[in-house]
């Protein structure tokens, strides 16, 4: 067994200002078993392979979401039961929480908002182009994912500023800097109590309670209603279940798929070759779309914890360690995906873990974004739409999420 | 895709999958893949097969490697047996 003569630190964030860092990556993935990384406040073992992510990700008996946390570092346990939603639960909970919520995200109610995802589609690029480019992430990345999901829940649209507001606010809360004061929005609530720290978490709870109000009085087919009347065996959602879900989807149904549709148009811009080969042989889109999540892997970590002793590739894990499942490296795994470096817009089979490694707490939203993106692709397909990239993207300095913070896009054509 | 040792013994034909109804998550993967042939159900947002369609083998078995949650398997195959067919008929015989 080879031991680690080095510690590779890859949580800091800057590490990530130029992309995924995938030499460190490369070099974990060739120690056998996993690495033990050290980490303030409690190291964590490492799985940087796609086997033991797989694994780790199927096995949520062994491996919790329940304890400790499921970012990086631990929350106290008042904390914890404050902010608890369907990504921090385990069985029975969690499987009673996701099919009530299921419900409202199988594959024929997200179709049903098919068309509206694309006028949005539509006006975000014609913007674009209209304006001859400019920054991507501002004018088609941010606003399309914000839009839709917004319009799926029902939303009024005149509250549609205030929440993409907010939900900017969260995907700050992600990063080491805060820009709102502890009491804005009227919050009383501890920060530590509150998703991401942020007093916006407090703003979504009220606003999604509000919405609740009005929608138990006047019921219309979106997602709000269908979340509030879902019933599995005669159950409902709680008020604050319901109210953690709200703000849950308001910011995973958000900030993951700015990244995707940032990484996408980056990536082709790259790749004018295999842009070319979509144009010539659209029906390519749907593996197009895949290679393009893995090539994006938004969400570049989850954590679990061992809930009892276990092994995992030789490695013993003893109840209570922190086990960190690594997307950003699985998705690159050579021993998985021939020539991983390469994007490949025909790559099929291609079982990447952008939605998470599988089991029970694959990503709710998988559908959705996968629709997104390909009505985005097709939209660009459509207008013939050439990028390139002009100077260097501005990257979100965190360890969690690849994110895009601005990027200058040309239209070559 | 022949990654599947328990696939090749048998011979091609049309297939039948089975949904494990604990581990589908709803979220559709495979009603994207083969919309004429899988559902997920809206009351319960658990995928089945619609009832009266079969797919050959070759993509029936795509469905049991794509699905995220591992809750897809081979049921019946046209005009051979499963393993578990055989298997529950050697149990039946003991
Ligand atoms: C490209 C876009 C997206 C990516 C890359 C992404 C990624 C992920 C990942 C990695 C997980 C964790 C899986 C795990 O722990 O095993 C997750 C969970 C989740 N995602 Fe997404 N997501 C995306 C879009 C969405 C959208 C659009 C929504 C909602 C509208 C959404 C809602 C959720 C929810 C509710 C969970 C928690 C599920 C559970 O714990 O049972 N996501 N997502
Ligand atoms: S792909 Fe698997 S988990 Fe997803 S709906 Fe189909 S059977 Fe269920």
């Amino acid at each position: 067994m080879t031991t680690v003569a080095f510690v590779p630190d890859v949580t800091t964030s800057d590490l990530y200002l130029d992309g995924i860092p995938h030499e460190t990556f490369a070099q974990m993935r060739a120690v056998d078993g996993l690495v033990w990384h050290p980490y303030e406040g409690g190291g964590f073992w490492a799985a940087t392979r796609h086997a033991d992510v797989l694994t780790i990700s199927k096995d949520s008996e062994r491996f919790s979401s329940a304890i400790g946390h499921t970012n990086l570092w631990d929350l106290e346990a008042d904390a914890l039961e404050a902010r608890r939603s369907l990504i921090d639960s385990d069985a029975p909970e969690h499987t009673r929480l996701r099919r009530v919520v299921s419900k409202a995200f199988t594959p024929k109610n997200i179709r049903a908002w098919e068309e509206v995802t694309r006028n949005i589609a539509v006006r975000c690029l014609d913007d674009f182009v209209a304006q001859g480019g400019g920054d991507w992430v501002d004018l088609v990345a941010a606003p399309v994912p914000i839009n839709v999901i917004l319009t799926i829940m029902g939303v009024p649209l005149e509250d549609a500023d205030l929440l993409v507001e907010l939900s900017n606010y969260l995907v700050e809360g992600t990063g080491e800097t805060q820009s709102l004061a502890p009491d804005a929005f009227g919050n009383t609530t501890e920060l530590r109590l509150l998703p991401f720290n942020s007093p916006a978490s407090h703003a979504l709870f009220e606003y999604g309670g509000k919405i609740r109000e009005v929608r138990e009085a006047d019921p219309k087919e979106d997602l709000v209603t269908r979340l509030i009347f879902a019933e599995i065996d005669g159950e409902r959602l709680t008020k604050s279940e319901y109210q953690n879900f709200f703000q849950l989807v308001v910011f995973a149904g958000n900030e993951t798929t700015r990244t995707a549709m940032s990484h996408a148009a980056m990536a082709l811009a790259a790749n004018p070759h295999q842009w070319q080969r979509l144009l010539d042989d659209p029906s390519m889109i749907d593996s197009a779309v895949e290679e393009l999540l893995r090539w994006a892997s938004p969400v570049m970590h989850m954590r679990r914890t061992a809930a009892v002793d276990a092994e995992v590739a030789g490695t013993a894990i003893a109840k209570g360690d922190k086990v960190v499942m690594w997307y950003s490296s699985a998705n690159f795994d050579e021993a998985v995906f021939a020539d991983p470096q390469i994007l490949d817009l025909s790559r099929d089979p291609n079982p990447h873990f952008a939605f998470g490694g599988g089991g029970s707490h694959y990503c709710l939203g998988a559908f959705l974004a996968r629709m997104e993106l390909k009505i985005l692709l097709e939209e660009m397909i459509r207008r013939d739409l050439r990028l390139s990239v002009v100077g260097e993207p501005v990257r979100a300095p965190s360890n969690f999420v690849q994110g895009v913070l601005s990027v200058d896009v040309e239209i070559t054509k | 895709m022949t990654n599947d040792t328990k696939g090749e013994s048998l011979e091609p034909g049309n297939a039948r999958v089975v949904v494990d109804q604990d581990k589908c998550v709803g979220v559709g993967k495979c009603e994207m893949l083969e919309p004429e042939a899988m559902e997920v159900d809206e009351d319960t947002a658990i995928a089945s097969m619609i009832e009266g369609t079969v797919l050959p083998l070759e993509r029936a078995q795509k469905l049991v490697t794509e699905c995220p949650s591992s809750a897809i398997s081979i049921g019946d195959i046209e005009g051979s047996q499963t393993s578990q067919n055989v298997e529950q008929q050697n149990a039946e015989e003991r």
